[in-house]
């Protein structure tokens, strides 16, 4: 196990901000920790860090238990905040160099790690930069350099994509998953569901400090009832259709808003065949038409029973 | 090392900064120090001003020439005669600044001590404050004369003793400079370093601390596998290195100013010591200044009340001679007044005595005192920092 925490809990005052918190992170994996604002995913990280103090419980890296003074575990470790840290009064190469040299002394080694580090994150043209002349995505990018430059094995990203142009974010996330490539376990924190599907291989989504569902993405879709949502455009929909369709088979939801209706089944077969044959029947016309799976925002919203960017 | 090397690469950019107040401190510096040199020790700061008088003797005894004589180093004397046109015609062209008039009878009531029924009357250009410095030194001499009269002198014995205590000179020095060394312009120029080292102190380790207590970048160093006492090492190292380097940088201006004579001064170990001691107290602000300000602006701030509030009050700009009871009360409770007076007090000294160090040791102890004080709070305020996050 890379990282292994059992029953962790922070609390500030009378806030349990971790409630026995558990997580087991093996090597090679993009593990995903997915909840929304205040959910305890920083917290976790700043505890996983040493960066933070907390009341209970035991955290192992490496298989050695994490303190503030384990520099051995520490020069493995690299670490990507929300937000960006670098001086503002260095340039983009003398950043990446300095952060780099807190784990590398040896300069000449340093001197090309610096440069593959500049490369990965594409910013060799602006080496001599200052970050104030940088755009929003080349100083996350600049960001990520500072943080991954030592080559550490075990990478944190604390929602890294935060504020970020589309550009800048793909390239981010495709960087994420070279690393991981490269041998690099991840740790991706974030409140974009998206993104967590895209490049994590397992997520653990929290709410209120608790740990409330883990696994693949398609394990924490077959945790939930919801098999499709599918949307159809209509212009007119009579009430009594509108009840027809919510006593077909596996509907779980039906709602009519802005000429859109939108039908929520239960896992179950030919649902769309069944609805389009009632439409037939009751003479509704209609346009465009399309089927969607669920996403991790409906399992969190089944689980927890509101949204994720609540 | 690390930590070292950024130390000064963060300080580069503030280069600028830097350099503005170490420019505008050396010219002031430079210049006042030299002024402050050869005024004083050419005398150049006061010359004497000779009236053109007159005098009107209508009594005709003795007081007349006694006066004249009396005087005469001091101003010059015409002959006028006694036609009131022609004297206001004169003095109307500045050929005469004052005309003393003695009138018939003044010296016999002077001897009978009554001279209610003649005084001494004059004719003088209007607004001119020399001629009203004369008539004060005039009448100092009538009393002085009125004075012998009654201890039983004639009036030529009163006017010969008068004569001749005049030749008497007595030295009067100035308290503040006691003595000539004093004055010199390595004295001088130490002097003003207070402000120097307590603005740059407070930019030079505020503003690089401010960068370095920033959360993000904080927490970044602290996943580092640098350990923490190697990185405070690192940054200690740093703002030792600077302080070293502004030291030595007013050493070199010192030595250009006094032609080298500071490096074979007996006095300079101990202003190296008393400078030392202000340079730890600059830094110590620094470190305070760059942990409890929020940005960049608040330290400005804390330069600019700091560093001219402790300099004028602590007597670095204004002499400690000029404050009143009550200043004088609260600047002791500044460093740089115990710097000033050290400074003077090794700026008079000819040769190292006991008596001497016990003055000067606890002086400095005070100005080291306030140095570790501010930096014993501020390492508290960093760990109350660190217990209200963890």
């Amino acid at each position: 196990m890379v990282v292994e925490i059992e029953n962790l809990v922070k609390r500030y005052g009378d806030l349990v901000a971790l409630d026995h918190f558990n997580l087991a992170i093996e090597e090679g994996e993009v593990f995903g920790l997915l909840g929304p604002n205040g959910s305890g995913k920083s917290t976790t990280i700043h505890c996983l860090l040493s960066l933070l103090k907390y009341d209970k419980g035991t955290i192992r890296v490496f298989g050695q238990e994490m303190k503030p003074t384990s520099y051995d575990i520490k020069k493995d470790i690299g670490v990507i905040m929300q937000n960006v840290a670098v001086f503002d009064e260095l340039t983009v190469y003398e950043n990446i160099d300095y952060f780099c040299g807190l784990y590398i002394r040896e300069q000449k080694e340093r001197k090309q790690l610096v440069k593959e580090a500049i490369d990965f994150v594409e910013l060799q043209d602006y080496r001599k930069f200052y970050p104030k002349k940088l755009s929003g995505g080349l100083l996350r990018r600049l960001n990520i350099a500072c943080g991954i430059a030592h080559k550490p094995r075990l990478i944190i990203l604390d929602e890294p994509t935060v504020a970020v142009d589309p550009q800048s974010r793909n390239k981010i996330l495709e960087g994420i998953q070279r690393l991981n490539k490269e041998g690099a376990t991840i740790i991706y924190t974030s409140h974009y569901m998206e993104e967590v599907e895209q490049i994590c291989t397992r997520i653990a989504i929290m709410d209120k400090g608790k740990n409330v569902a883990l696994g693949t993405k398609d394990e924490l879709k077959a945790m939930i009832d919801l098999g499709e949502t599918i949307s159809v455009e209509i212009l007119e929909l009579a009430d009594e259709v509108k009840e027809a369709v919510g006593r077909l088979p596996h509907v779980i939801k039906v709602s009519y808003e802005n000429y859109l209706l939108k039908v929520k089944f239960s896992k179950g077969k030919h649902n769309l065949l069944r609805l389009l044959d009632l439409l037939k029947e009751q003479e509704v016309g209609f346009g465009g038409l399309h089927s969607e799976l669920p996403t991790l925002n409906d399992v969190f919203l089944e689980i927890t029973g509101k949204e994720l960017r609540d | 090392m690390q930590v070292f090397k950024n130390y000064f690469r963060i300080l580069k950019s503030y280069k600028g900064v830097i350099l503005m107040y170490f420019i505008v401190f050396l010219s002031v510096a430079i210049v006042m120090s030299i002024n402050n040199n050869t005024s004083f020790s050419e005398g150049q700061s006061f010359s004497a001003t000779k009236l053109k008088l007159a005098i009107v003797d209508r009594d005709q005894q003795t007081l007349g020439r006694a006066v004249k004589r009396y005087f005469e180093g001091e101003h010059e004397f015409a002959d006028v005669e006694e036609d009131e046109n022609a004297i206001l015609n004169e003095l109307y062209w500045r050929q005469l600044d004052y005309v003393l008039v003695i009138p018939k009878g003044y010296e016999e009531g002077l001897l009978d001590a009554d001279t209610s029924n003649s005084e001494l009357e004059c004719m003088k250009v209007p607004g001119n404050y020399t001629s009203s410095y004369f008539e004060a030194e005039l009448q100092q001499y009538i009393a002085k004369l009125t004075g012998l009269l009654a201890s039983g002198y004639s009036i030529t014995e009163a006017e010969d003793e008068l004569d001749a205590l005049k030749e008497e000179t007595v030295t009067v020095r100035v308290a503040s400079f006691v003595n000539e060394n004093q004055n010199d312009i390595i004295t001088y120029f130490f002097l003003l370093v207070p402000y120097l080292f307590i603005s740059l102190g407070t930019i030079g380790v505020g503003m690089i601390l401010l960068r370095l207590n920033e959360q993000e970048v904080k927490d970044r160093m602290e996943c580092s596998s640098t350990p923490l006492k190697e990185r405070n090492i690192g940054l200690i190292g740093g703002i030792f290195a600077y302080g070293g380097i502004l030291l030595l940088v007013v050493l070199v201006v010192v030595g250009i100013l006094s032609k080298g004579s500071v490096f074979t001064d007996m006095r300079t170990p101990y202003f190296l010591l008393n400078l030392f001691a202000m340079l730890l107290f600059g830094l110590s602000l620094g470190f305070f200044a760059g942990t409890v300000a929020k940005n960049q602006e608040a330290i400005s701030g804390i330069v600019n009340i700091a560093g001219l509030a402790l300099c004028f009050l602590g007597g670095v700009f204004v002499p400690i001679e000029f404050f009143g009871d009550g200043i004088l009360k609260a600047a002791k409770f500044f460093p740089t007044y115990w710097y000033v007076v050290t400074n003077e007090t090794i700026g008079g000294m000819t040769k190292m005595t006991s008596a001497l160090a016990k003055e000067l040791l606890p002086q400095i102890g005070v100005v080291l005192g306030y140095a570790l004080a501010i930096s014993a709070v501020t390492l508290v305020i960093i760990s109350n920092k660190r217990s209200r996050r963890g």
